[in-house]
C-alpha cells in the first residue's frame, strides 16, 4: 500500500500532531489578520466572563449573573479558577486559545495512547485520528474554547491513567482528573464513571477500584450539584428536533454534529468490526456507542463524547474501504479521493465558519462605543447569540444570553426577544421595553441578513426607521446602536 | 453496420421525425419552465455562465440548478437558431431511448427481434411522449442516460464500460437529480440480490459505492445552501402548500396505466411477480429494484408523479420485452407454437391502440397547451412600452414567459427554491386575482412594487374568475391584446401599514 510507505509507525503521530496544530491555528491566524479578537463565537466568552468575575468556588449561596435580566446562578469551576489565576500573566483571550491548543494536542496524544491500549494498530490509529481532527465536533471543542475542551481533556487523561495496567500507581493517579471532573456537573461525572466501570467490567475484569473511584466522584459531584439542582432544577434536556439529519449532520446545518462522510464511514466501520463483535474491546465500544447515541437524543449538548466513538468506527470504516480488494482500480481511486475530499471539506468548512464568527473588529469597536455611551446600569437588547460577547466587552446588562442552563423561564425570554424584534406595533414594543427597562438596542449586519430579520423594514426595523422614539447613536458597517427615548 | 443497427437507426429517425413534426406544429412551448431554460441557454451563450443571480424572477433572486443540459443546448445555439435547437435537440435526445432500450433488452433476452420491437415500444410511452415533445424537458436526456447507466452497470466488467459508466454518471449528475433514484435503486438491488442468495460481483458493490459517494459529494456541494435554508422541504423544492398537493397528487390507477401503456404495464407487472417468486436473474432484479424504488419514493411522496410515471413506464417497457421473450420461448415448447405470429399481431394491434394512439392524442393535447400567442404578443408589447425596471404580475404558470418575452421582472414563477416567503407570495398572488377589494389589490401591488398586471383566459380559468376587480378602476389603465388584458397601475399607493 502506497500510503504506508509514507506513514510509518515512528512518524504517524508527529504527522497527526502537526496537522492538528495547523488546523487549530488557521482560524486564529485568519482572525488575527482581520484584526478580530482571538476568541470566536459567543460560547467562548461566557467562561472567560465567569473567570474574570473571580467568584467563589462553590459557595453555599450561589452568586447570580448580574449582567442578564433573568435569575441565573454563576457556577465557578476549577477551569474558571485556573483561568482567573493565570489571567494576571497573559490576556485571558490568548490564554484560552493557548490552553485550548495545548490541551487539543494533548487530547489527540492521549486518545492515540488509549487506542493503542485497545490493540488498534498504528495505521488504524492514524486513520482514526486523522478523521477525528478533521471532524467538526473536535474542531468546535478546541476552536471555540468554552470549558468543554478542558472537560474532554480531563476525561481522556483520567481514562488513560485508569486503563494503565502495567504501572499501578498511574491507575491511582486517575483519581485526580476524575475528582476534578466531578465539579463540572453530574452528567460528565456519570459518563466518566460509565467509562471506567465498563472498562473494568469488560476488559480488565477487576472492578473494585473502578467502583470506589466511581462512587467517590459521583458523591463529590452530588455534593456540589445537588443543592444547585434542588434550587434550579436539573439540566434542561435539549431533545433533538424532529429533523434528525439536521441535528446530527453538520453538512446539513447542524452546529454540533458529524460530517456526513464520517457518519457513513462509521457505518462501514461497524460492518467491518461486527465479525469481532464478541471481542471484549468492541463490546465496550459498541456499548458506549449505543449509550452515548441514545443520550445525545436527550442531552445533545454532550454529543462531543459520541464524536470520539463515531470517529473510531469511521477510521476503521475508511480502512475497510481502502484495503478492500477492488476489481475496478479507477473506481477505487476516485471513490477514495471523494471520501477524503468529503471529510476534508467538512473540517475545512467548519474552520472557515469559525474564522468568520463574531465578534469581528467592527463589532469590538462598536462595543467599546457602547461601553462609552451606555450608562453602567442600562439594559441592552440584542440577539441572544451575542449576549456573552456584549457582557464581556461592555460589562453592561443584556436581556438574555445564549446560556440557557439553570434559567427557569429561558423560553419565555427567547419568545420575548422574538416578539420585540418581530413586532411592528410601536405600542406593544414600547410596553415591553418599558416593562424590562430596556433603553438600548444593538443590531448587527448578521441580524439584518437572516439571523433575526429576512427583509428590510421587517418587524422592529420598520419602527426604528419610521418612529421618532428611536435614535441611532452609533453606526458602523457591521453594528448599529439605537437608543429608545421613553415617553415623558 | 449490422442490419439491426440499420433498423434501429430507421426507428430512431422515424420516432424523431414524428416528434419534431408535432413539436413544430406549435409556435411556442407547452410549459412555462421551457422559457426559464431558454433564458438560461441564451445567457450561457452570451456569458458562458448560467444565470444564477436572476434580477427578473421574483424581482431578483438566486437560482440553483444543474447546468449541463443548458450548456449542451447553448453550444448548439451558437450554430443554429435557439428556438430550432430547443425544439429539435430535446426530441432527438428523447428519441435516443430506442438505442439504450434495445441494448438493455438485447443484453437480457439475447433476442434481436424482441429487442427491436421493445425499442419501438419505448419510443411511444404516452407520458414520456407527452412530457418531452414540446418542452425543453430534462427528462428527454435524463431518461435515456439512466437506462444507459443500467446497461453499463450490468456489463461493468467488460471493455471500457467502467470509464463509460464513470463519464455517463457524472454527465447525468450534472444534468438531473434522477441520479439519486438510480443510486437508491442500485442499493436496493444489492440488498435484493443478497436476500435472494445470489452471488454479488465485487465490481457491482464497488460501482454502487462509487456512485453513492460521488453523488453525495457533488450534491452536497451544489445544493448545500438550499438544504441549509429549507431543510427537508428542499426535497419538494420549497413548494408552497397550494402546489404541493397538486405536485404529488394521486391519480386513479387506470389513468396511470393509460399514461404508461396497458401492455407494458400488465406484462411488466407479470414479469416482476414471476422473477420475484419463481425465477432468479440478477439483471432482471436490477430493473425490478428500479421499479420498486420508484414506486416506494412515489408512495412516500418524495418524487413527482410525472417523474415516477416516466421512469416506471420505461422500466415496465423493458420488463415487457423480457416477458414477451419468455412467452415466445414458452409457446415454442408447447403445441401452441403456431400462435406466435398471431400473438405478435395481437400485441402490435394492442400496442397501436394503447400506446401509439394515446401518445399521438397527448401530442395533440400538448400542442393545444402551448403558451397563448396573445400573451406573447402582450408581453412583447410590454417589452417595448414599459419602463425597464417595471414589475409584472401574472399567474405563476406564466411567470417564466413574462421574464423571457417582456424582459421585465415578474411577481412570481414556478421556481420556489431559496424564496423566503413562497407561501406568502403565492397566497398574495391568488388574492390579487380573486379579491373584489380594490384596496387589497392596491396593497399587494404596493407591497411587491408591481406596475402591470397581465390577465389571460388561462389565468381566468385557473382562478375561476371572469374579470379582475380593477377593471374600470381609475387607478388602472387597461389595454387589450386580443384575449389578453394588460392593466397598468398608475396610482401611487399610500403605505397601508401605519405605525400604531
Amino acid at each position: 500500500m502506497e500510503l504506508k510507505k509514507y506513514i510509518k509507525q515512528k512518524n504517524y503521530l508527529t504527522h497527526i500532531l502537526i496537522v492538528t496544530f495547523i488546523l487549530l491555528l488557521i482560524p486564529t491566524v485568519a482572525r488575527y489578520i482581520q484584526d478580530a479578537p482571538i476568541l470566536p463565537g459567543d460560547e467562548s466568552y461566557y467562561d472567560i466572563y465567569v473567570a474574570t468575575q473571580n467568584k467563589e468556588f462553590f459557595t453555599a449561596d450561589l452568586p447570580h449573573d448580574n449582567l442578564i435580566v433573568p435569575y441565573k446562578p454563576v457556577i465557578t469551576t476549577p477551569y474558571h479558577k485556573m483561568l482567573g489565576f493565570l489571567n494576571g500573566y497573559v490576556s485571558i483571550g490568548w490564554l484560552s486559545f493557548i490552553l485550548a491548543m495545548i490541551l487539543g494536542l494533548l487530547s489527540v496524544f492521549l486518545f492515540n495512547r488509549i487506542l493503542k491500549r485497545f490493540k488498534i494498530v498504528y495505521f488504524q490509529r492514524f486513520a482514526i485520528l486523522m478523521i477525528l481532527i478533521l471532524s467538526p465536533l473536535f474542531l468546535r471543542t478546541f476552536l471555540i474554547p468554552d470549558q468543554t475542551y478542558f472537560i474532554i481533556f480531563l476525561q481522556l487523561l483520567g481514562f488513560y491513567l485508569f486503563s494503565s495496567r502495567k504501572i499501578n500507581y498511574l491507575r491511582y493517579l486517575a483519581a485526580i482528573p476524575y475528582l476534578i471532573l466531578s465539579s463540572f456537573g453530574i452528567i460528565h461525572t456519570i459518563i466518566g464513571v460509565v467509562l471506567i466501570l465498563g472498562y473494568d467490567t469488560y476488559v480488565n475484569k477487576k472492578w473494585k477500584y473502578a467502583l470506589l473511584l466511581g462512587a467517590a466522584s459521583t458523591l463529590l459531584s452530588l455534593y456540589y450539584y445537588l443543592p444547585v439542582y434542588y434550587k434550579f432544577g436539573f439540566i434542561k434536556t435539549q431533545i433533538i428536533s424532529s429533523n434528525i439529519l439536521q441535528t446530527y449532520i453538520t453538512d446539513l446545518g447542524s452546529t454540533q454534529g458529524f460530517g456526513i462522510f464520517a457518519l457513513i464511514l462509521g457505518v462501514f466501520g461497524i460492518i467491518k468490526t461486527w465479525q469481532d463483535k464478541y471481542t471484549r474491546r468492541y463490546i465496550l465500544v459498541y456499548l458506549l456507542l449505543i449509550l452515548l447515541f441514545v443520550f445525545s437524543f436527550v442531552y445533545h449538548q454532550y454529543v462531543s463524547y459520541l464524536n470520539f466513538i463515531v470517529m473510531i468506527f469511521a477510521g476503521l470504516g475508511f480502512l475497510f474501504l481502502f484495503e478492500m480488494k477492488w476489481e475496478l482500480k479507477l473506481i477505487k481511486q476516485i471513490t477514495v479521493l471523494i471520501i477524503i475530499l468529503g471529510i476534508v471539506f467538512s473540517g475545512v468548512s467548519f474552520i472557515k465558519r469559525t474564522a468568520m464568527l463574531e465578534p469581528n473588529a467592527e463589532f469590538i469597536s462598536a462595543l467599546s462605543n457602547v461601553r462609552k455611551q451606555v450608562p453602567q446600569d442600562e439594559i441592552i437588547l440584542t440577539h441572544p447569540s451575542y449576549g456573552n460577547i456584549v457582557k464581556y466587552y461592555t460589562e453592561r446588562k443584556v436581556l438574555i444570553d445564549s446560556k440557557s442552563k439553570f434559567i427557569d423561564d429561558y423560553d419565555y425570554y427567547l419568545s420575548l426577544v422574538d416578539t420585540l424584534f418581530q413586532s411592528r406595533s410601536l405600542k406593544k414594543v414600547e410596553e415591553l421595553l418599558q416593562r424590562y427597562n430596556i433603553n438600548y438596542i444593538l443590531i448587527t449586519k448578521e441580524m439584518k441578513n437572516g439571523l433575526t430579520w429576512e427583509k428590510d423594514e421587517q418587524g422592529m426595523l420598520f419602527l426604528l426607521e419610521n418612529s421618532n422614539k428611536f435614535k441611532r447613536i452609533f453606526v458602523n458597517p457591521n453594528v448599529e446602536l439605537w437608543r429608545y427615548e421613553k415617553t415623558k | 453496420m449490422k442490419k439491426e443497427w440499420g433498423i434501429l437507426l430507421a426507428i430512431f429517425i422515424i420516432v424523431a421525425g414524428i416528434r419534431i413534426f408535432f413539436a413544430f406544429q406549435a409556435d411556442y412551448f407547452s410549459d412555462d419552465y421551457s422559457y426559464f431554460t431558454l433564458r438560461q441557454i441564451e445567457h450561457i451563450k452570451e456569458t458562458f455562465v448560467p444565470l444564477y443571480g436572476d434580477n427578473l424572477s421574483y424581482g431578483g433572486r438566486t437560482h440553483v440548478f444543474l447546468p449541463l443540459f443548458h450548456y449542451i443546448l447553448a453550444f448548439f445555439t451558437t450554430l443554429f437558431n435557439p428556438i430550432i435547437v430547443a425544439k429539435v435537440l430535446p426530441n432527438l435526445f428523447a428519441s435516443s431511448i430506442v438505442f439504450v432500450v434495445y441494448l438493455l433488452v438485447k443484453e437480457i433476452t439475447k433476442n434481436e427481434n424482441i429487442s427491436l420491437f421493445t425499442s419501438v415500444f419505448s419510443a411511444f410511452i404516452p407520458i414520456y411522449f407527452y412530457k418531452t415533445l414540446n418542452t425543453i424537458s430534462l427528462y428527454s436526456i435524463s431518461v435515456p442516460l439512466s437506462v444507459l447507466l443500467l446497461y453499463l452497470f450490468i456489463n461493468i466488467d467488460k471493455g471500457a464500460n467502467t470509464k463509460l459508466f464513470l463519464i455517463t454518471i457524472i454527465f447525468l449528475m450534472l444534468t438531473h437529480t434522477s441520479v439519486i433514484l438510480l443510486v437508491l435503486s442500485l442499493i436496493v438491488y444489492l440488498v435484493l440480490v443478497k436476500i435472494e442468495d445470489l452471488k454479488l460481483k465485487q465490481s457491482e458493490i464497488e460501482t454502487t459505492l462509487f456512485s453513492a459517494f460521488v453523488m453525495l459529494w457533488m450534491y452536497l456541494l451544489v445544493f448545500k445552501k438550499a438544504f441549509l435554508k429549507h431543510g427537508f422541504s428542499f426535497i419538494w423544492q420549497n413548494m408552497p402548500t397550494k402546489y404541493l398537493t397538486t405536485y404529488f397528487h394521486q391519480i386513479p390507477i387506470w389513468e396511470a396505466i393509460y399514461l404508461i401503456g396497458i401492455i407494458p404495464f400488465v406484462l411488466g407487472l407479470f414479469i416482476t411477480y414471476h422473477y420475484l417468486f419463481n425465477r432468479k436473474n440478477k439483471k432482471v432484479y436490477l430493473l425490478i429494484s428500479f421499479a420498486l424504488t420508484t414506486t416506494c419514493l412515489l408512495w412516500m411522496k418524495l418524487i413527482k408523479l410525472e417523474f415516477a410515471l416516466i421512469f416506471l413506464g420505461v422500466i415496465l417497457v423493458i420488463l415487457f420485452g423480457i416477458a414477451y421473450n419468455h412467452l415466445n420461448n414458452y409457446l415454442k415448447t408447447t403445441r401452441f407454437a403456431y400462435i406466435e405470429k398471431p400473438l405478435f399481431v395481437l400485441i402490435c394491434i394492442l400496442f397501436i391502440a394503447t400506446s401509439i394512439v394515446p401518445s399521438i392524442m397527448l401530442a395533440k393535447t400538448t400542442i393545444q397547451e402551448q403558451t397563448n400567442p396573445d400573451l406573447i404578443l402582450a408581453l412583447n408589447k410590454l417589452k417595448e412600452n414599459s419602463p425597464i425596471d417595471a414589475r409584472i404580475a401574472s399567474s405563476i404558470s406564466e411567470g417564466h414567459a413574462v421574464t423571457y418575452f417582456s424582459e421585465r421582472k415578474n411577481l412570481a414563477d414556478s421556481n420556489f427554491l431559496f424564496l423566503e416567503n413562497a407561501n406568502e407570495v403565492v397566497s398574495d398572488l391568488d388574492v390579487l386575482f380573486t379579491t373584489i377589494s380594490k384596496i387589497k389589490v392596491n396593497e399587494i401591488l404596493d407591497k411587491y412594487h408591481v406596475d402591470y398586471m397581465v390577465f389571460t383566459p388561462e389565468n381566468a380559468q385557473e382562478h375561476k374568475i371572469k374579470k379582475l376587480s380593477v377593471e374600470g378602476d381609475k387607478c388602472f389603465v387597461s389595454n387589450k391584446v386580443n384575449s389578453v388584458q394588460i392593466f397598468r397601475n398608475k396610482c401611487r399607493v399610500i403605505k397601508s401599514m401605519m405605525i400604531n
